[in-house]
């Protein structure tokens, strides 16, 4: 049970991770992570 | 021996399907033969200056390349001549053309005097345009050739074809 | 018969001292050569042939030459890091197979050296102008080049031939240093050429009538010169590493006895996984390149991925497919050496499964050549279901996806002999399949949502945080892994206990190897064109034409059996040798 709560907080934390990662690498290429036509 | 034989006739066969696939299993498709430096007879009429315009825009031009649907990357070009009309009233314009004409011509020899918005080059925030003057080399258009193009967009944007086949003093001064 | 030791030595220093006042020569040649505009050249302005193709006959030269300097850059490379661990670790069994390495290669440097010069013979012959024109720009180059050769010949005989005598203490580390120096020297060999061959595509420090400027340094760096060099020196690794892997696998399957085996089986696994880690950086490399090309030469980027040549990247995909495939099924053979080895051998058809899938996926085209009558059947010129896989964002996803279960198969075996035993070990292997199910979400959602729901310059951008969330799970799961598994329980494992046919896909990875280089080798130079020099000076001769797909994979695949007939001779030269000097 204790494994398996580990297992959803990490996809949950590095889930959130990736997100500030894919928001950085696209305002470094002049992109917004939101696309706005 | 036995060893070499059955790893030779392995490699053998992994070079036969590679080969196999790229020969009969892909699309056969030929590129283009090198295009011809011929020499560009000026046109006596409008009708054989869009003709010019369309031969060129298809082939030497390479303007179907990048002005198409599927390659994304450039404004699609069938009703150019209409649309140039509006281009140079909006308020991002700040190139020298005066008449849809003339905003043609600078976007065939100056693409980065306006960008049209979303098609610069990545990184420019749509200062500069990723088309070069198509008088550089690598396309090398001349002026003949232009005007052809210019005469050809009017001519599928179903407006009044105004380039006249040879250069007037008029047009020379309006470029 | 067999020419002895000394006798071979003095051969090659006196070949050596040939090539480098060869190059001399070309350099005072080059270096006199007038300023000029780059020519404009008619079908006469190419000498007679007599019947010799000769775009075909450069084009063998290069591509042998540079399948040999691929491989004589990779070793030095492997040698020097295996040697180094050996020290470090002070396992002798690591400087052994460091010196086997460099002496089963050492007459692959003569044949570099030979092709080199029909290279440069077969192109001062049938392309005088053009390089008349290259001469008279870089001139000076060809100095540097003579001098990294003299250079590197000297710390290959030093490094080779002191192996022995350099072997201990202080001395060691002169002799890694000599490895050094050779590793440099050879590199050095390499980003002087590829300044002239990128110059050919990305040309700089010239005007548009070909007048070059004076500024040598502009016309080496230009758009293409990094990307060249980041991608050969990566790509050089990874290749090497196959070939010895190679020849491991050959070795393995005729070894005599268990020991052997074992030898073979440790070589070839150490080679393989080089080659594999290598293998993982170069699509950053290949995106710097191609996103050079388009920044240069808008028309040159589509030509290349949009235009003529889009299905050649899809027979690409068939290659990588293929050596993502044989590595994992070289992994999954793997789990045998360690006797926990069967309990993930139950997981193998689930990532196999999957890598089967991105593999189809990378697979499918997008452009259909159809008849008029097919596309009105199918509603246009893409499949309505398949077409979108085609995309670029789809092949994104799919190499990504299938680069995370590649590296999933190497963290199985590494464990098929080890067992945490840490108290959080539980915990590890949770954040670790945490890690890599957020990583598949996000590299999922990269691909769909910038994939499908906005524009041209998003789809490519998002690339880029695709491969940053691949190698950070690699990253992250090796440090977990490193922390979890210390004072592991560690069971048997045994080098040699590998089936017959895992050494096949270490061969099969070699010959695609050989064979994609070759055709990315095509389709660089195929996008030139008419051109010798890309906008600045026309190719005027009758083989000015782009060859199809089709050709050019008949031409490569010849190549590649007359380059590894040549590559098994220098083998079974060494073994030869090496007996020879037993009896």
């Amino acid at each position: 049970m204790k494994t398996v709560l580990a297992f959803i907080i990490s996809i949950a934390g590095f889930g959130a991770l990736f997100f500030i990662i894919d928001v950085i690498l696209l305002n470094a290429q002049g992109l917004s992570f939101i696309f706005r036509g | 021996m036995n060893n070499f034989l059955k790893v030779a006739a392995f490699s053998l066969a992994v070079i036969g399907l590679y080969t196999f696939y790229s020969v009969w299993v892909i699309p056969p498709i030929n590129p283009e033969a090198p295009p011809k430096e011929a020499v560009v007879e000026e046109p006596a009429t409008v009708d054989e200056l869009v003709e010019l315009g369309e031969s060129v825009y298809n082939g030497k031009g390479a303007c179907s390349l990048c002005h198409t649907a599927a390659a994304g990357r450039a404004p699609l070009l069938e009703r150019a001549a209409v649309i140039a009309g509006q281009r140079i009233k909006e308020p991002g314009y700040k190139g020298n053309a005066t008449h849809a004409e003339g905003y043609l011509y600078e976007s065939l020899v100056n693409p980065s005097a306006y960008v049209v918005p979303g098609f610069g080059a990545s990184g420019s925030a749509d200062k500069v345009s990723p088309m070069l003057d198509v008088r550089g080399s690598s396309i090398g258009l001349n002026e003949t050739e232009i005007r052809a193009i210019i005469a050809y967009l009017q001519s599928i944007s179903g407006v009044e074809v105004t380039i006249a086949p040879a250069p007037t003093e008029e047009t020379k001064a309006k470029e | 018969m067999a020419l002895s030791n000394k006798r071979l030595s003095i051969i090659k220093v006196v070949f050596s001292l040939s090539f480098f006042a060869f190059l001399l020569a070309v350099y005072f040649f080059a270096s006199g050569q007038p300023v000029v505009s780059a020519p404009v050249l008619g079908a006469l302005d190419y000498p007679a042939t007599h019947g010799v193709n000769r775009r075909l006959a450069v084009w063998m030269a290069a591509q042998m030459h540079l399948w040999f300097a691929a491989f004589v850059l990779a070793v030095p490379i492997l040698v020097l890091i295996l040697e180094f661990i050996g020290v470090i670790k002070k396992d002798k069994r690591y400087d052994r197979v460091a010196c086997e390495f460099l002496r089963v290669s050492i007459t692959a440097f003569s044949l570099t050296a030979i092709t080199g010069a029909l290279l440069l013979l077969s192109l001062i012959v049938f392309y005088p102008q053009l390089m008349k024109y290259l001469a008279s720009i870089f001139g000076p180059t060809a100095l540097f080049y003579a001098l990294f050769f003299l250079f590197e010949s000297a710390t290959l005989y030093a490094y080779y031939y002191g192996w022995g005598r350099m072997s201990e203490g202080s001395l060691k580390w002169v002799h890694l240093l000599i490895g050094l120096g050779l590793n440099t020297a050879g590199t050095g060999l390499m980003f002087v050429a590829n300044a002239w061959v990128t110059f050919m595509m990305t040309p700089a420090g010239v005007d548009v009538s070909g007048v070059f400027n004076g500024n040598l340094w502009e016309a080496v760096n230009n758009h293409l010169w990094s990307p060249m060099n980041l991608h050969r020196f990566i790509a050089n690794i990874a290749y090497g590493g196959s070939i010895v892997g190679a020849y491991a696998a050959y070795r393995y399957l005729s070894a005599a006895n268990e020991k052997e085996r074992a030898h073979y089986d440790w070589m070839g696994y150490t080679s393989s996984l080089i080659a594999i880690g290598a293998l993982l950086p170069l699509p950053f490399a290949g995106y710097w390149l191609t996103a050079e090309i388009y920044s240069y030469s808008q028309q040159m980027g589509i030509t290349l991925m949009g235009g003529v040549f889009a299905w050649l990247f899809i027979v690409q995909a068939v290659l990588i497919g293929a050596l993502f495939l044989a590595a994992n099924y070289y992994l999954w053979c793997g789990f045998g050496r360690g006797s926990y080895g069967e309990r993930y051998l139950g997981y193998v058809k689930y990532i196999a499964f999957v890598i089967a899938i991105c593999f189809l996926v990378w697979f499918t085209p997008h452009t259909l050549i159809l008849t008029p009558t097919e596309a009105r059947a199918l509603g246009g010129q893409y499949h309505p279901y398949l077409g979108p896989l085609g995309l670029m964002p789809a092949k994104n996803t799919a190499v990504n996806i299938m680069l995370l279960f590649t590296f999933l198969s190497f963290l199985l075996y590494r464990r098929s002999h080890r067992t945490p035993t840490v108290a959080w070990a539980a915990y590890g292997k949770a954040a670790q399949a945490g890690l890599f199910t957020a990583a598949v979400i996000n590299i999922t959602f990269l691909g769909v949502y910038y994939g499908y729901f906005t524009n041209t310059l998003y789809k490519v951008a998002s690339s880029v945080p695709q491969v940053a969330t691949t190698l950070f799970v690699i990253v992250a799961c090796l440090v977990i892994e490193a922390f979890m598994l210390r004072g592991a329980e560690r069971t048997e494992f045994r080098w040699g206990r590998m089936p017959g046919r895992s050494q096949y896909a270490l061969l099969l990875i070699a010959v695609s190897f050989t064979w994609l280089m070759g055709l990315m080798g095509f389709v660089r130079s195929a996008i030139r064109q008419h051109w010798h020099v890309y906008g600045v000076m026309r190719d005027a001769s009758a083989e000015a034409f782009t060859p199809s797909i089709a050709y050019a994979a008949k031409v490569v695949s010849i190549g590649t059996i007359i380059f590894m007939s040549i590559i098994v001779f220098i083998f079974w030269l060494s073994s030869a040798g090496r007996e020879a000097s037993d009896e």
